[in-house]
This record gives C-alpha cells, structure tokens and sequence, in this order.
C-alpha cells in the first residue's frame, strides 16, 4: 500500500508538468508596468522592422522550468499589421493579435478574442517572445483568411489543452493557429480535408508524460482531455509550426526575442 | 487505513489540479485594473499615450494574391509584399474592457 501512495504522490505532484498551454491570459502582472509595455512595444517594432504583415507569436505564461520537453511556448496565436480605430476616433497602425482564449469560468471551452501585444504579454512569466514570420505570401493568404472571417468557420469551441491536431473532436490555440494557417495554404475551411492534409504533412510534438497524470487530467480537469488519442498524446506547438513552415519552404524567420533585446533563433 | 488513504489521494489530487487548471485562467479578467495601472503608470501623459481599441482592419496589400500572380508573377508579388518596414504608433494600445470587466473593477475598488 505504501508503494501505491508513493506512486499517487509523485505522480501528482509533478501533475503540475502538464500546465503548459495557457490558452489564457494570466491575470496578474509579473512584472513592473513599464516593463511589460516596453517589451511589447519593441516586439512589435522588431516585427515592423522586418516587414512582417501577418507573424505567428507565442508567449511564456508559466516558468520554464515547468514546460514539459519540447515545449518552449505556452501560447500561440497570430498578429495581424492593421488599422486600429481607437475609441477618440483615431486611427493608428499597429498589431492586433488573434487569439484563441478559453472562456472565463468554462474552460472546456472557447472563444476567439482579439487584443494587442500589451495585453499579450500582460501576465506572462518571462518577457521572451517567440515570433515566427510566413513568407510574404502566406503572410497574405493568413490575413485573407481572418480579413474574410473564415478563421471563425474553423474554430471548435470544445477545448483541451493537449489537442489532438489529426482531428476536430477538440482544439486548443496552437491547433487554432494551425488551422488558420493551413486553410490559406489550401484555400479550403473544408475541416475534413484541412485535418487530412495535417495528418499527412505536419509532425506534431509527442507529449512525454505519465499516463496516470493524464488519467488524472481526464478525469477531473474541465480542459485535459485524451479522447481525441489513440494510445499516445501528440500535440501542436509554436515550434512544430516553425519547423513545418520551414520544411515546406513557408518560413521566413523564426527567432526568440528576449527582453534584452536579444534574438536567437529557434530553430 | 482505506479512509485514510482515500482522503490523502483526494488532498492530492485536488492540489495538483489547481495547478493544471491555472492554464485555463480566465481571458482578461484583469482587463479593467490594467486599464489603470497603464494610466497611472503615464500619470498625466495618460491620454496622449495610451490608446483603448475599438475595431482593428487588417491592412491588406491592394489587389489579392490570385490576381496579382497571375498578372505579374510570383517575384513581383514578393517584392509587393516583402520587407519593407512598417509604420508603428508609439502609442500602447489596449482591448476595451467588456463591460463585467468594467463593473467588476468598479466594485473593487469601492469596497
């Protein structure tokens, strides 16, 4: 009997390795105001240097040391150069930022929300964010699709942070972003067919985790679910999309900006 | 022993699922005091740098994809949409509050 507590226990107290999709944005600020807003801006006028339209953005919202391996972004989703009307009838020129969000108070499930790079980064763990630019012409073929509304015809509300992106039983942001991409390079919203050219193109990461801490999750977490997997867990991440992009000749750049100022790459 | 076990696996769990749900924290409930903190944190300059957005349109390059590659070919159309930089307002733009989030922070701060 012990050796079955010493299993339940270390089982869930490292349960907590699985919070790495924080399709949300964090409600308390992490770091000085000045510095959030400063770091978004730069971000975006990195983005603005290099001439990008349409760019796919990840955030940290945990702390890293948390994030499962090969996990490197807890949220993803896609900003869009745009006209912003402000609410003094201004118009200025900036990035709004396409997300998927669950919804407050029911996370299995969720709604699409636009905001802007200070939200963004708001509640974020590290000031670190993963920026990954299409070539210009999928850059247009992404705008096309949010400019005409299609990305709502591909959204599914029902939500499960460790989505299976082979098929639409469930979605989570990073599989949103995916879908997105994927019906402007196929020009379909037609989600048979997106999810078939998925499962024949794009590698997913494998969730490395133990199957009691899933067990777990199924059972009494409103947004974990492994019904929509056979017996392993693969799901989408900032850098499966990267390097899908890359593999396809799609990719323009894909770097880490750092709040120094700093770029690596990521791939 | 088998009550005491049960009680000890649900303490458990339930700790290590708070954790796993902080994921799915809510979408901006923090919208409304983030509105003020970025005020205050401008103090007087507030309105001149701070912008609440109403609608944002995409800016799409004229004429779309189709038409423009079959006019004048995919090198022309890359120059049309490539790296040419981008104006952006110094200004920090924020999400309006929905209006929970407003009530909510009203409350708030009058209690």
């Amino acid at each position: 009997m012990k050796q079955i507590l010493s299993a339940i226990m270390i089982s869930t107290l490292s349960f907590s390795s699985l919070t790495f999709a924080g399709s949300a944005q964090n409600t308390e600020i992490q770091f000085s105001v000045e510095n959030v807003e400063s770091f978004a801006k730069k971000v975006e006028l990195y983005a603005a240097q290099e001439g990008a339209r349409a760019f796919i953005i990840g955030r940290v919202g945990r702390p890293e040391k948390d994030l499962p391996e090969g996990i490197n972004f807890t949220h993803t989703a896609i900003a869009v150069y745009s006209t912003i009307t402000l609410d003094t009838g201004e118009t200025v020129k900036g990035y709004a930022i396409h997300n998927l969000y669950q919804k407050e108070g029911e996370l299995d499930k969720s709604e699409l929300v636009i905001d802007y790079p200070v939200d963004f980064f708001w509640g974020v763990n590290t000031l670190k964010a993963g920026i990954i630019i299409p070539t210009p012409e999928i850059q247009q073929r992404i705008i096309d699709v949010i400019a005409s509304g299609k990305d709502k015809q591909i959204h599914n509300e029902n939500y499960s942070v460790i989505a299976n992106p082979f098929n639409n039983t469930f979605q989570n942001c990073t599989e949103h972003t995916l879908n997105i991409l994927n019906a402007g390079v196929y020009q379909t919203t037609d989600i048979t067919k997106l999810k078939s050219n998925t499962e024949q193109h794009f590698k997913p990461q494998k969730i490395k985790t133990n199957p009691f801490k899933l067990l777990l999750g199924n059972w009494f977490v409103d947004d974990v679910s492994t019904k929509d997997h056979s017996e392993k867990v693969y799901t989408t991440t900032f850098t499966t999309i990267g390097k899908y992009l890359q593999k396809n000749e799609l990719l323009s750049k894909a770097v880490v900006f750092k709040s120094e100022g700093d770029i690596e790459q990521l791939l | 022993m088998k009550t005491l076990n049960k009680v000890l696996l649900i303490i458990l769990t339930t700790t290590s699922l708070q954790s796993f749900a902080e994921s799915g924290a809510s979408q901006n409930a923090s919208a409304a005091s983030k509105h003020s903190a970025l005020a205050a944190s401008h103090g007087t300059v507030a309105s001149a740098k701070l912008g609440s957005a109403v609608i944002a349109t995409p800016l799409i390059i004229v004429g779309t994809i189709g038409s423009i590659s079959l006019k004048t070919g995919k090198a022309l159309m890359e120059n049309a949409l490539s790296t040419t930089p981008l104006e952006i307002t110094d200004k920090t733009i924020t999400a309006a509050p929905s209006p929970a989030q407003m009530i909510k922070a009203n409350k708030q701060e009058t209690l």
